[in-house]
């Protein structure tokens, strides 16, 4: 591992803070949210950055995010996996999961 | 010691919410938001418990939360299949735990001796006891020795089951590069429920893939005790597809009616036995024994007469000890299967419960995913999905399924692709 220089650990420190209070709502409790969005970045990457040719989420307006799934769901969209994924969510949950996404963008 | 500020929920019955709200104002003056606080045990730091260390410390830093792993380092089962059939090092499949002690947990390797669900501790062999306000318990799986007859410790020597990584992976690919041209190598999966529905039938397609390159004139036989398996249809398509498959192709399944139920097996003659009576020899034999949840569970009481762990399927909290919570392999999660997804799916889930709690604040409703690809081939990908909601009878599949069938190259190499992926993903997402 590579030496970490202490100003990186002061914007490292920032951020966390920051995704923190993005996935946490003011009486302490884990958003639905942040929840749902941490399903998806089991193949999505940690807060939704990416991995390899799994696209990321967290660069994504909220709107796409949720006009995507709902193209995954009716079948408008090509997909292999995700539109079995996606009948699984509400539009609601659709909503919330991505605006956790644009809320935790930097 | 730390102030438990999951009282608060006794205050909110007592106040109202309102009232609440303010005091909460003045205990926690000028903070933007109320953290939460304590201390959290985690056993066994696998899929389930990495993870739900790695997010109880990225939502509440402020928790304590002291993780206690036997090994230095994690080896993954997923893609353990493709160390077998040469096509990866076991260098690629394993993992340190210096990502999660750089997030702040606290890492002990020992190993747990006891669990105090009273007194709330846990000792270990090295002669400490760690205190907890929850525990979390991810351990994963034991073996049923002697289920099979024949089948102890020591016949996993002599017929590994390479059904947890690391030595006993490389065992089996060591045999399979000794065997001569022509042999036969047997698989014998446990009966359900066990750890990765689909692994014994990745595994013959990734044997498979090394015999056809190296061995072609080999054989593999699946004596299976179970009457279906995981992604059936899928593995069956590409094994024509690839490698023939039924009595004249490389790959025949036996399923249990017809002679797969292994009863007993011989380490002198290589052979293993149903019950109504076939013998069949095997060079190679990869022996997976029968399973229940890990021996520290069940000798903790915490295990039902099937020998899993019955929780509340919505936090994950044993159904036999307060503030305790079990997670993955070892639990019964409704419609879940034993996969390391799965398994992060629900420490996710017990993250949200445990830091919510922790605030003295209600934890999101629940909501779960399992992905799960198997490689027929390095460039052949299928997969498994599902989306699940906590219904009155448990955790309950809302959609998903297995890859649709007759799919051109492209497609099947994609999943492919995502299964690399995913898999450079979740590991992120555990130890990152």
């Amino acid at each position: 591992m590579p030496r970490i220089t202490p100003l990186i650990h002061v914007i490292a420190a920032g951020a966390a803070a920051w995704a923190v209070s993005a996935a946490v709502h003011a009486d302490g409790a884990v958003s639905r949210g942040a929840l749902l969005a941490a399903m998806c970045d089991t193949c999505h990457g940690p807060g939704g950055s990416g991995s390899k040719s799994i696209p990321a989420l967290n660069d994504l307006d909220a709107d796409e995010i949720v006009e995507t799934m709902k193209a995954f769901q009716e079948g408008e969209e090509d997909a292999t996996i995700m539109d079995r994924h996606a009948k699984g969510y509400s539009e609601e949950e659709l909503k919330a999961m991505a605006a956790h996404y644009a809320k935790s963008a930097k | 010691m730390a102030m438990k500020k999951y009282d608060r929920r006794e205050f909110i019955k007592l106040v109202g919410a309102a009232g609440a709200v303010s005091a909460t104002g003045l205990l926690w003056g000028g903070n933007v938001f109320a953290g939460a606080s304590g201390k959290v045990v985690v056993v066994g730091a696998g899929f389930g418990g990495a993870t739900c260390a790695n997010y109880l410390k990225r939502w509440s830093p402020d928790i304590d939360v002291t993780v206690i792993e036997r090994d230095t380092q994690f080896i993954t089962c997923p893609f353990s299949n493709e160390v077998i059939g040469g096509d990866l090092e076991i260098d690629a499949i394993t993992h340190s735990y210096e990502g999660l002690k750089g997030r702040g947990v606290k890492i002990v390797h020992d190993e747990v001796t006891g669990l105090d669900t009273a007194a709330k501790k846990v000792s270990l062999k090295g002669g400490d006891s760690v205190a907890y306000d929850m525990l979390v318990l991810s351990p994963g799986i034991s073996f049923k020795w002697g289920a099979v007859k024949n089948d102890k410790e020591a016949t996993s020597k002599a017929m590994p089951h390479a059904w947890q990584a690391g030595e006993q992976t490389l065992m089996l690919r060591d045999q399979l590069r000794a065997m001569k041209d022509g042999g036969t190598v047997i698989i014998v999966p446990p009966p359900k429920p066990f750890r990765c529905p689909p692994g014994p039938y990745e595994r013959a397609s990734l044997i498979a893939h090394y015999l056809k390159v190296n061995k072609p004139k080999s054989k593999i036989l699946i004596v299976d005790s179970n009457e279906s398996h995981s992604k059936q249809a899928a593995f069956q398509e590409g094994w024509k597809a690839l490698y023939g498959y039924g009595p004249d192709g490389m790959i025949e399944w036996v399923k249990g009616t017809e002679g797969g139920q292994v009863e007993s097996v011989d380490i002198a003659n290589m052979s293993v036995t149903s019950a109504f009576g076939e013998t069949y020899k095997g060079d190679v034999i990869n022996l997976i024994p029968h399973q229940h949840a890990n021996n520290l569970v069940h000798e903790a009481g915490l295990t039902n007469s099937d020998g899993w762990c019955d929780v509340n399927q919505g936090t994950f909290e044993s159904k036999k000890a307060k503030d305790v919570f079990v997670l993955g392999d070892a639990c019964v999660a409704g419609a879940m299967p034993k996969s390391g997804h799965s398994a992060a799916s629900q420490a996710k889930n017990c993250a949200a419960v445990i830091v919510s709690r922790m605030a003295g604040s209600e934890p999101p409703a629940p909501t779960y995913a399992n992905t799960c690809y198997s490689l027929i081939a390095p460039s052949y990908g299928i997969s498994v999905a599902a989306v699940y909601q906590l219904k009155e009878e448990g955790i309950t599949n809302v959609s998903g399924g297995v890859s649709p069938l007759e799919q051109d190259d492209r497609f099947r190499s994609k999943e492919a692709k995502y299964a690399r992926a995913w898999y450079k993903s979740i590991t992120a997402d555990m130890f990152g």
